[in-house]
């Protein structure tokens, strides 16, 4: 087990670290480590920010690797591809390791995640997805610097079948299945004998994925905390010349809303709201500025996205923002305004707002 | 008259002939529509734990259609789907001679479907790497063929992962900018025949019935049972091409009856033709004038 300690240590979640810690009584172990409940109160109220909190763990890496030892038979043994977790090669390890303090500080990990989960639970499901999608990615970055070795750890803990970096289909689709982006449609994929042609930062992006599907699952609640949460999302205010942001209808309003809180907004609802915004005269840095507060921004793809709907990349045509039906469709829907057009919507209610405001 | 007739004929099949329920089948749910039924009333929520029970209850109420879950559940007979408690669902494609882009006769739709057939045995294997002895096929007694993907790594999909495999298989919207096998495909099509990326789809696509694969709850003809509306055995198909629908789906026997036809037919059943108006008294083979009379096209 001993070589595993730091790895439990930065990633508490793994099957793996339930398994080494089974018998882990977390009311009273709960005891020795005070610390550990503000800590996870923290990662639940920045979450709700949309902010990470950076934690302590073991830096080291998985021994193994670099050991010479051949201490069990097993196929798996050094590179962990589809490792079973039997856990026999650890039993055997004659390193002289700093076992205490290492148990010590996966054990503490694996606590602050327990109560980490319990204190999200109890919060409403927009929040939940806010804290996974924020802890999700908390995890992503760490992931990008661990060797090869370690992520197939976690790919295998997570039941993903690898071969070499290739993914099992079946593996593939659990998470591509939930990312709406047509380069990860199995159709537009290279796939031979059931293995989808994925490289290691592919591999990284199915284990957060379900990661972040994971961490949205309530667990039981341990302890009652008062989680500070900010009462109301922050209303969405712009005023761009003739733009007005008051005369939008409710469902450009709440992705707005949405994207301002730092949700994890659908791309269906990213197209929908950067259409509209074009269609109705913002410039394309304006828009770009608005989704600057989402999770996943990334300054150049949105430009390069945003050109592309005002038609300054490639068929050099400005797309229409989806009617009131594709809305349904999307489920961006939320209320019943009686126009078929979201932009109908806006020019009626800006210019019946007008006229009144003319005629007081 | 004519469902007696069915009804003692179905009945003599399923006395005489032991079905081998498929795999898990204390598992899943089965459902039956009676022969005597009048509206298609189908039986659902039914589990067996024994073959005794299973053959018992289809002698006492004898089925014009038999059907099986696809899924695996921990209660399989509770009333509500919500309570049966999911476990798993094999795998399965339905090709159907009704969901193909052109309308043809019997036989001839049939050939078609197994083209299709073909064409999804070959993904299967190539690209998603199922195994021979994971798959099952078998002719439906009627207008086409089922697929039983039974693989470990397979069952245990939900219905938005299954999707994404039916948009691979009904090549939906790709999008050939990738580095793919679908527009590896398309592209080598388009080269070689000089046609447009419509006509490539269209040609390229396999005709499956899409909510079926999808479906992670469905209701399956079961193997070995007998179709109501043709009299004809959804029999397993071993060896693809020799295989003959119209022959090896046959079960009845070939002793003549007179049956009066209500309307034109003109079909094949292993080496009997008949070719005939409606109105016209027929001296058929039993499995001939047992298929008619599923139809509905013929009576005593």
């Amino acid at each position: 087990m001993i070589p595993l300690f730091p790895i439990i240590s930065r990633y508490p979640f793994l099957k793996v670290a339930a398994k080494v810690f089974e018998n882990l009584k977390v009311e009273d172990e709960i005891l020795k480590f005070p610390e550990v409940l503000e800590e996870a109160k923290k990662i639940v109220e920045l979450s709700l920010e949309g902010k990470k909190f950076e934690r302590k763990y073991l830096k080291v890496d998985i021994i193994c690797s670099s050991c010479d030892e051949k201490c069990v038979k097993c196929r798996s043994l050094g590179n962990f591809e589809n490792c079973n977790f039997c856990c026999n090669c650890f039993k055997n390890c004659k390193k002289k390791l700093p076992e205490e303090e290492w148990k010590f500080e996966a054990k503490r990990s694996v606590l602050r995640y327990v109560v980490t989960r319990s204190l999200a639970s109890q919060l409403e499901e927009r929040e939940r997805m806010r804290f996974a999608v924020v802890e999700a990615s908390y995890y992503a970055d760490l992931l990008k610097s661990e060797s090869d070795a370690v992520v197939k750890l976690l790919a295998s803990d997570f039941g993903l079948k690898l071969r070499s970096w290739n993914t099992h289909v079946v593996s593939y689709v659990r998470a591509s299945s939930r990312i709406k982006s047509p380069e990860w449609r199995l159709i537009n994929r290279k796939i031979s004998l059931g293995y989808v042609r994925t490289d290691r930062r592919e591999v990284e992006r199915i284990i957060v994925e379900i990661l972040r599907s994971k961490l949205m699952e309530k667990t039981p609640t341990l302890f009652e905390l008062k989680i500070k949460k900010k009462r109301k999302l922050k209303e969405f205010e712009v005023e761009h010349g003739n733009v007005e942001a008051k005369f939008f209808p409710p469902c450009m309003k709440e992705i707005l809303i949405q994207l301002k809180n730092g949700l994890n907004v659908s791309h269906s609802a990213r197209f929908a709201i950067a259409s509209f915004l074009l269609n109705i005269g913002m410039k394309v840095e304006e828009v770009v500025e608005i989704f600057r507060t989402t999770p996943d921004f990334n300054e150049e793809k949105t430009r390069y996205q945003v050109e592309h709907i005002a038609g300054q990349k490639g068929r050099g045509v400005e797309y229409v923002s989806p009617s009131c039906d594709t809305m349904k469709t999307y489920q961006l829907c939320i209320s019943n305004c009686k126009v078929n057009h979201p932009i109908n919507y806006y020019r009626k209610v800006k210019k019946s707002r007008k006229e009144k405001s003319e005629h007081v | 008259m004519n469902k007696l007739f069915l009804e003692k004929k179905f009945k003599d099949y399923y006395i005489k002939n032991k079905i081998d329920l498929p795999r898990y089948f204390e598992k899943r749910e089965f459902a039956f529509v009676p022969i005597t039924s009048q509206h298609f009333t189908m039986q659902r929520h039914l589990a067996f734990k024994s073959y005794q029970e299973f053959k018992s209850y289809v002698l006492r109420n004898v089925p014009a259609h038999i059907y099986y879950s696809s899924a695996y559940y921990l209660k399989p007979d509770a009333e509500k789907m919500d309570e049966k408690g999911w476990i798993a669902a094999d795998l399965i494609f339905d090709i159907d001679a009704d969901h193909l882009p052109v309308k043809l006769d019997f036989e001839r739709s049939l050939k078609l479907a197994k083209k299709e057939l073909k064409k999804l045995l070959i993904v299967l294997r190539k690209d998603f790497g199922i195994k021979d002895d994971e798959v099952e096929v078998y002719f439906s007694g009627s207008r086409g063929y089922h697929v039983h993907v039974y693989s470990e790594d397979f069952i245990k999909l939900n219905s938005q992962e299954r999707k994404e495999i039916v948009d691979y298989i009904v090549l939906n919207s790709p999008d050939i900018k990738f580095d793919s096998n679908v527009s590896e495909r398309v592209l080598k099509y388009m080269k070689k025949y000089s046609k447009s990326f419509e006509e490539a789809l269209e040609k390229l696509r396999i005709h499956i019935d899409s909510p079926v694969t999808a479906d992670v709850k469905r209701l399956i003809r079961l193997p070995g049972s007998l179709h109501g509306k043709t009299g004809l055995k959804v029999v397993k198909v071993e060896d693809v091409d020799n295989f003959d629908p119209l022959t090896d789906s046959v079960v009845f026997g070939e002793e003549r009856i007179s049956v009066r036809l209500l309307s034109n037919v003109n079909l094949r059943l292993k080496d009997f033709k008949l070719k005939a108006k409606a109105g016209e008294v027929v001296s058929v083979p039993e499995f001939m004038a047992i298929f008619l009379i599923c139809r509905e096209v013929a009576k005593f």
